[in-house]
């Protein structure tokens, strides 16, 4: 998985790297079982504070799509299912998108277009990134990266 | 004519090493050229070829300029004047490689641009479009163009450089320690010597020096090793979307410079061994350190060539073409020198070059590079400047209150007459050994040893004989002599008869 941060961007960095994460999930990208990096390992390669990473970490630990414990570091585990208060907060968050797309001029039916291709393509991903975790590496052209 | 020889073999492999670093960025490596992020078809455009083969017609040309220069600087017949030259000389190599680089860097870059103000041409449904991805044919839209790419290319290429992408995969990998045991045997097995020398030898030459000289080239091998576990940790160069290609390339690096640190360690340790061999055999004492100091050097410079080769050979197997998103070209200074505020990373990998450097950007940074140039330069400099004063500077040699007074730049010898045991005077100087000191084509200064082992003070114009030997009470042997045959004698002539005044010789005297 790479992860894109924009240090010119007004989203705090650590905002990014949850966001990315959530995406990621989202897309199967990362799934469910799958180690993340330790906030050190993860903060050296990104060149930011550890303290940056591990308030990141625990905003997605708090919103439930990882786990952590001292023994195996941070681990993806999403349940699929939202409590009420994210709930609650989601739906705060598309009142204030309808009305944003609505003042811009997005009509109704161009709304619901653009969020159902987004699902549509969510599922899709998680159907490619399986493929590929069969070892379809071959036929893209690359050569099994075996012990060399 | 010995030590023009073998500042030779030191100094001229330093040339080709500069010259091969650099030479070898004209090469394409992963996705980067000279310093810069190539653009998709840059490789193709003429202006890309013109600018590389331009570089590489100049490395040619300072290569040839710098072996030049070497042999001029062996044409001095005076050794300290040819050492000191040839110590400038190596400044100018360190520093001379670059200046094309820099050159053919910034016209890349300048490339680059124009790349970038086509495509927001194009975009905007602007005027004509690039040929041949080189300039413009008319100025007028060449300037209109510029002016439009440059608004929006500095935000495009702000953007750009803020922009970092980070393997998340590799970063939870945990990176495999290929070498390390090995590594650190052979670490270990450099303190063997450090331990068994205060046991096997009673009475050594050197006496503490021996033990201090073993320990600090035992704890060089595990310096190495801590360097090794640095290059271990480095960030994984992101040269692709897929992830286990960036891995696959970061395990191909790990494992090239865990095996190259590993034999240093090993040579380190071999050339101990040998040192500590040498340091029982004061006689050959010098020729073996400098053969054995020559010849790990070029074994470490051939493993480093192939280390890098390896490593840009999966860079160019792997590396994704059509990957050109990294764009931090705003933050490498000439594509050599890291300036990145937003990058917490006190080191990182160099883009040009082996290795890693200093993120400037930070304190930390601009006081290690301050510190490194500095004394590199300076250390040089000082020697150059030392070695002529202490050829130039006269030699005295006086009788003055009581002493035999015996000074030259930096170094004075003050021995009082009454502790003369016996003097001579010498025509030829007797066959030595310097232990530490100075022992050039015409001076001889510091501390020796003669034939017999015994240590000895020395202080001679070696082409001016004679020389006067001098043997204290206490057994310490001194050679002196002055800047002519003249003030020699009158010396000599001086303590004999201060000694007859003060009371005469003892028996078994020499005179």
């Amino acid at each position: 998985m790479i992860l894109t941060l924009n240090f010119s961007s007004e989203i705090p960095i650590y905002q990014q790297i949850r966001n990315s994460f959530v995406l990621a999930i989202a897309e199967g990208v990362l799934v469910n079982g799958e180690r993340l990096p330790t906030v050190r390992a993860l903060a050296q390669e990104a060149g930011v504070n550890a303290m940056t990473v591990n308030k990141a970490y625990q905003l997605l630990k708090q919103e439930g799509y990882i786990v952590t414990d001292r023994r195996n570091g941070a681990v993806v585990q999403c349940e699929g299912k939202l409590n009420e208060a994210a709930w609650e907060e989601m739906l705060g968050t598309i009142r204030l998108l309808v009305a944003e797309a609505r003042l811009g001029g997005v009509t109704r039916q161009e709304l619901v277009a653009e969020v159902e291709q987004q699902y549509q393509r969510l599922s899709s991903s998680k159907a490619e990134e399986a493929a590929r975790s069969m070892g379809a590496e071959a036929a893209i052209g690359c050569e099994p990266l075996a012990e060399r | 004519m010995s030590v023009k020889i073998i500042m030779a073999f030191c100094f001229v492999p330093i040339v080709f090493l500069m010259f091969g670093i650099l030479y070898f960025e004209g090469k394409r490596k992963g996705n980067i050229l000279l310093g810069v992020t190539l653009w998709p078809g840059a490789e193709q455009e003429k202006r890309v070829q013109e600018i590389r083969g331009t570089y590489k017609h100049a490395m040619w040309f300072w290569l040839a300029v710098c072996l030049g220069l070497f042999a001029a600087s062996c044409l001095p017949r005076n050794t300290s004047i040819s050492v000191s030259l040839q110590l400038l000389w190596l400044i100018l190599v360190m520093v001379i490689f670059f200046v094309p680089h820099f050159s053919a860097n910034r016209k890349l870059k300048e490339a680059k641009w124009e790349w970038l103000a086509s495509r927001v041409d194009e975009a905007a449904g602007g005027s004509r479009p690039m040929e041949d991805g080189g300039r413009r044919t008319e100025e007028a839209d060449e300037t209109v163009g510029r002016m439009e790419a440059e608004g929006r290319y500095a935000s495009e290429t702000a953007e750009a450089a803020n922009r970092r992408h980070v393997d998340v995969t590799a970063a939870a990998q945990t990176p495999p320690r290929p070498f390390w045991k090995a590594g650190f045997a052979g670490a270990l097995l450099g303190f063997v010597p450090v331990l068994l020398e205060p046991f096997l030898v009673r009475d050594s030459f050197y006496g503490w020096w021996t033990e201090l000289t073993l320990l600090s080239l035992a704890s060089g091998g595990l310096a190495l090793l801590w360097i090794m576990w640095h290059f271990w940790r480095m960030r994984t160069d992101v040269v692709s979307w897929r992830s286990e290609v960036n891995q696959q390339v970061a395990r191909v690096r790990q494992y090239q410079w865990g095996r190259f640190w590993c034999l240093a360690v090993w040579e380190s340790t071999v050339f101990l061994f040998i040192l500590w061999y040498g340091m029982h055999r004061p006689h050959q004492l010098f020729g073996i350190t400098i053969a054995g100091t020559f010849v790990v050097t070029v074994l470490l410079l051939i493993q480093m060539i192939f280390t890098e080769r390896n490593i840009r050979k999966a860079y160019e197997a792997y590396a994704d073409k059509t990957y050109w998103e990294e764009a931090e070209d705003e933050h490498w200074l000439g594509g050599i020198f890291y300036y990145n505020e937003k990058d917490t990373r006190f080191m990182v990998n160099k883009r040009v070059g082996v290795g890693t450097t200093v993120n400037l950007a930070k304190t930390s940074g601009k006081v290690f590079m301050g510190v490194a140039c500095a004394l590199t330069a300076g250390l040089l400099l000082w020697a150059a400047i030392l070695l002529p004063a202490y050829d130039f500077v006269p030699i005295s040699l006086e009788v003055a209150d009581g002493q035999v007074i015996s000074r030259q730049f930096g170094q004075e010898y003050a021995v009082p007459v009454e502790e003369i045991e016996a003097v001579e005077l010498l025509t030829e100087l007797p066959s030595m050994s310097k232990r530490v000191g100075s022992a050039t084509d015409t001076l001889y200064k510091g501390s020796f040893l003669d034939q017999d082992y015994r240590s000895c003070k020395v202080c001679v114009r070696v082409e001016k004989p004679p020389f006067v030997k001098i043997i204290t009470k206490d057994g310490m042997v001194f050679y002196l002599n002055g800047e002519n045959e003249e003030e020699t004698r009158a010396a000599y002539e001086k303590i004999l008869d201060r000694r007859e005044s003060a009371g005469g010789w003892g028996d078994g005297f020499i005179r």
